[in-house]
């Protein structure tokens, strides 16, 4: 296969005759217009999005005319573009409630009559995740800490540091070097032990009033390597999946979480439930 | 408190989750790359290329290399 960039590091991979760029699936009334049905959003690079729908099932696809993935080497043009996809999902959500978010990039081969086709094939494996989702959204919590003050709690009250500091009093240069080495460590541990509390507590709390609770990895190297400002203190990320109905006991746990010395949290959302999304085998 | 969604917490929250979850699709009918499906190659490559620079001490590479506005884009 070859690939070949453009000026603006736009590069070109496998192509299809007619393809359709997916977003995301959506749960639909019935009733509903069947066929493809335009709807007012702007897809990436401002495509017109519309919306196919299944013939038997009352479910949807928002897609855009699109013969090959998105691909580029210019990180600010893939940033947007990968905006512009959520955007879309976020807009689907708003208008038809809780979507099935697509992966970024994913395009399918045919055209409306072969998506529709494809969504007929697979309605059941769609409608059961709608009923497993239920109307659920997405919710990020990061948890941030700052140790300074639990560090200088710790110099006064923990003992095996106050064993360690009188121990430092009366040592030789050599010794000390490595009594300071010990200190550290200790004080590290501690912390850690600290952060390891501090991420059950969230995750015990949050879960009673969340569908689902996973941990997320606190900096992802795609956020970091587009330029994206990351919070230096964050010690946890949560993923949750919740009615939106629990974001106010969400947010009032959230509250007295927050309450925690040197403890910071970011709620987010509601997001289309990425993390929580289904694989759909195709069923043909 | 209440959540909060701006187009800035959308980039940095979801990217990850954009680019390696939400609904996978196993189909004939899903374009590939030479059998790597739906995420370009070139995007894999430049996210890993600055990772692995910065994990080697390339952060000014990354700063130099980065978006020089990382507010929120509109699109």
């Amino acid at each position: 296969m070859s690939e070949t960039a453009d000026s603006d590091g736009s590069t070109v991979g496998e192509t299809v005759d007619t393809g359709r760029y997916l977003y995301c699936l959506v749960d639909l009334d019935e009733g509903q217009d069947t066929g493809t049905v335009p709807v007012d959003i702007d897809g990436i690079e401002g495509e017109s999005v519309f919306l196919i729908t299944a013939r038997q099932a009352a479910v949807g696809a928002l897609v855009h005319e699109r013969e090959g993935p998105f691909d580029s080497t210019d990180l600010t043009k893939l940033r947007d573009w990968l905006l512009a996809h959520q955007q879309v999902v976020d807009a689907a959500g708003d208008r038809f409630g809780t979507p099935l978010p697509v992966q970024f990039d994913t395009v399918l081969d045919g055209d409306d009559e072969a998506v529709a086709a494809w969504l007929d094939r697979n309605s059941g494996q769609v409608t059961d995740a709608f009923g497993e989702l239920d109307g659920c959204w997405e919710y990020r919590v990061t948890l941030s800490w700052d140790p300074t003050g639990f560090e200088a709690e710790q110099r006064t009250t923990d003992a095996e540091l106050s064993s360690i500091d009188q121990r430092l009093d009366r040592s030789g240069t050599g010794t000390q070097f490595l009594l300071e080495k010990k200190y550290d460590q200790r004080l590290r541990e501690l912390v850690r032990q600290r952060e390891t509390a501090l991420k059950e507590m969230l995750v015990d709390r949050l879960s009673a009033d969340a569908r689902e609770v996973t941990e997320r990895p606190v900096q992802s190297d795609a956020a970091a390597s587009l330029g994206l400002e990351l919070d230096s203190d964050a010690i946890g990320q949560v993923a949750l999946l919740a009615p939106s109905t629990a974001e106010s006991a969400l947010g009032s746990t959230l509250d007295d979480i927050a309450d925690t010395p040197g403890v910071d949290v970011r709620f987010t959302g509601p997001w289309p439930p990425y993390t929580f999304a289904p694989e759909i085998t195709d069923d043909g | 408190m209440q959540p909060t969604r701006t187009e800035e917490h959308a980039l940095v929250e979801l990217l990850d989750v954009l680019l390696e979850r939400g609904v996978v699709i196993q189909a004939d009918i899903v374009v590939t790359v030479a059998d790597i499906p739906l995420v370009g190659i070139s995007l894999r490559a430049a996210i890993a290329g600055i990772a692995k620079m910065s994990e080697y001490g390339g952060q000014a590479w990354v700063e130099r290399s980065s978006p020089p506005d990382v507010g929120p884009q509109g699109s």
